[in-house]
């Protein structure tokens, strides 16, 4: 896509490159490439090279108590237009709910929160803990397996196709059009593919729900009401194509660096296998330190941060990758201490829009852990791997492991 | 010491509830939509760093007039 002008508002010293942030290493820590944001660049600036998706170039926002503001505050930051890859094929439909702005909004969680609560969430733990140990079944006793490829990119996907009511043997298809959207560095024509492919499919699949009903989450969206009406056929649409899309990466991808972490810095895993008791908070430390999303929100009103003067129709950027290991709110922040307490990162979204699927993914990825550690002995890298790693959804896709 | 929720400030992280489930209590659909509470002093640490927890800053600690 063409690069669009700078905005004339945008003054030249304030526009900076953020490509350095995207690029992947082998370190243990794949986002220790963020530890200069601070000092290096302006508390808040502007960036044109974000994403071919976004040619206006954004403002960034990288302090943790700025992001913090971004999220709790709708008066002057929408999320109009979010997710938009459907555009690309021609689509008009909002992804819903997050590209929906309160006070319409509650309306569409009051919908899907049952769904998705502690409570409800707690009823799919024993799902949870047959689905982790039949993979693990699969490579217990081989003395290695791939924590990315044979379990993380998996499990997560499995879990929410039976809560979607989807087929299981979609497993590989969905998997290869979620990564044409997310995966492909910004190419346009594979993302086309995918997000084209993906609502091909469940449009299909919802005329099916249509006719059959069933207890599954697509039928309670396609056969459920809104403030007392039946949903339209493009907020049926853009609600299941929203959750496909949020429900098959994110975890997969905090599996797989999870588990590399685990695997590079053995002393956390010893720490984990003498006191399980751990497992929850060092989920949340986990989350902390591989945050996937960067949200973007959509300026609605004229106002200035810290100097910068933001302009109606900007879009500005919660940098998470740095926000999540600001000092100012996190001490040792580049550390991983499985106890943290207080740990308010933002990685699962602040505000309304805060992720509907943050206890689905927190109890997903605790049993995960622990059924790993209690079934597999302690576990290294396999000699002579990639051990590559992006501090971003592209994460991890390879984490072969070995062990004695 | 009471604890005070700020109305409309709840997202539902369940932070608070994940720390010190013997003091704050969610709604079915995980939100803090507790009135203000007296916390009784065996659990005024347990309150404070369930408050603490909160990533949207939603939970008020009120301590007593000494």
């Amino acid at each position: 896509m063409q690069q669009a002008p700078i905005p004339a508002h945008v003054p030249p010293n304030l526009v900076h490159s953020i490509a350095r942030y995207q690029t992947p290493s082998t370190e243990a820590d794949p986002y220790l490439i963020t530890s200069d944001v601070h000092e290096r660049l302006p508390r808040v600036f502007f960036t044109t090279d974000w994403s071919p998706l976004y040619p206006k170039g954004a403002w960034v926002v990288t302090r943790y108590e700025d992001i913090r503001n971004v999220y709790q505050t709708d008066e002057l930051y929408s999320t109009k237009d979010a997710a938009n890859f459907h555009a690309l094929v021609g689509e008009t439909f909002p992804m819903i709910p997050l590209a929906i702005d309160p006070p319409e909004h509650g309306k569409y969680r009051i919908l899907l929160n049952p769904w998705f609560s502690p409570k409800a969430i707690k009823e799919l733990e024993a799902k949870i803990t047959a689905i982790t140990n039949d993979l693990i079944d699969q490579f217990a006793d081989k003395g290695e397996a791939d924590a990315a490829y044979d379990y993380g990119r998996i499990y997560p996907v499995l879990v929410f196709l039976d809560l979607m009511g989807f087929p299981r043997d979609k497993l590989e298809e969905f998997l290869t059009w979620e990564y044409a959207i997310l995966h492909s560095f910004g190419d346009v024509e594979k993302v086309r593919f995918g997000i084209g492919s993906a609502i091909k499919y469940l449009r299909g699949f919802i005329e099916e729900t249509k006719r059959n009903p069933a207890n599954n989450l697509t039928s309670h969206i396609v056969h459920g009401q809104v403030e007392g009406r039946p949903l339209t056929e493009d907020e049926i649409i853009g609600m299941v194509t929203f959750l496909w899309l949020g429900g098959l990466d994110t975890v997969a991808a905090t599996t797989s660096l999870m588990f590399r972490r685990l695997a590079l810095e053995p002393h956390l895993q010893t720490q984990l296998r003498e006191n399980p008791a751990l497992i929850p908070s060092a989920i949340e430390e986990f989350m902390r330190v591989q945050p996937l999303v960067n949200s973007i929100r959509h300026v609605i009103k004229d106002h200035e941060i810290h100097g910068a003067q933001v302009k109606t129709d900007d879009k500005i950027i919660c940098f998470n990758v740095a926000g999540n290991f600001d000092a100012a709110e996190f001490e040792r922040p580049r550390e991983v201490v499985l106890d943290r307490s207080p740990n308010r990162h933002f990685t699962l979204s602040g505000g309304p829009h805060r992720c509907l699927g943050s206890h689905l993914a927190r109890r997903e990825l605790g049993i995960a852990l622990e059924q790993f550690l209690k079934r597999i002995p302690p576990f290294r890298y396999k000699p002579g791997a990639d051990q590559k790693a992006y501090p971003g959804l592209i994460a991890a896709p390879r984490v072969p492991l070995v062990w004695d | 010491m009471r604890i005070r929720i700020v109305p409309g400030k709840c997202s539902g992280h369940a932070r608070c509830a994940a720390i010190a489930p013997d003091v704050y209590k969610l709604t079915d659909d995980g939100f803090n939509e507790m009135p203000e509470t007296l916390v009784p002093p065996e659990l005024e640490a347990l309150a404070r760093r369930g408050a603490r927890a909160c990533p949207e800053r939603a939970i008020e600690i009120l301590d007593a007039e000494a």
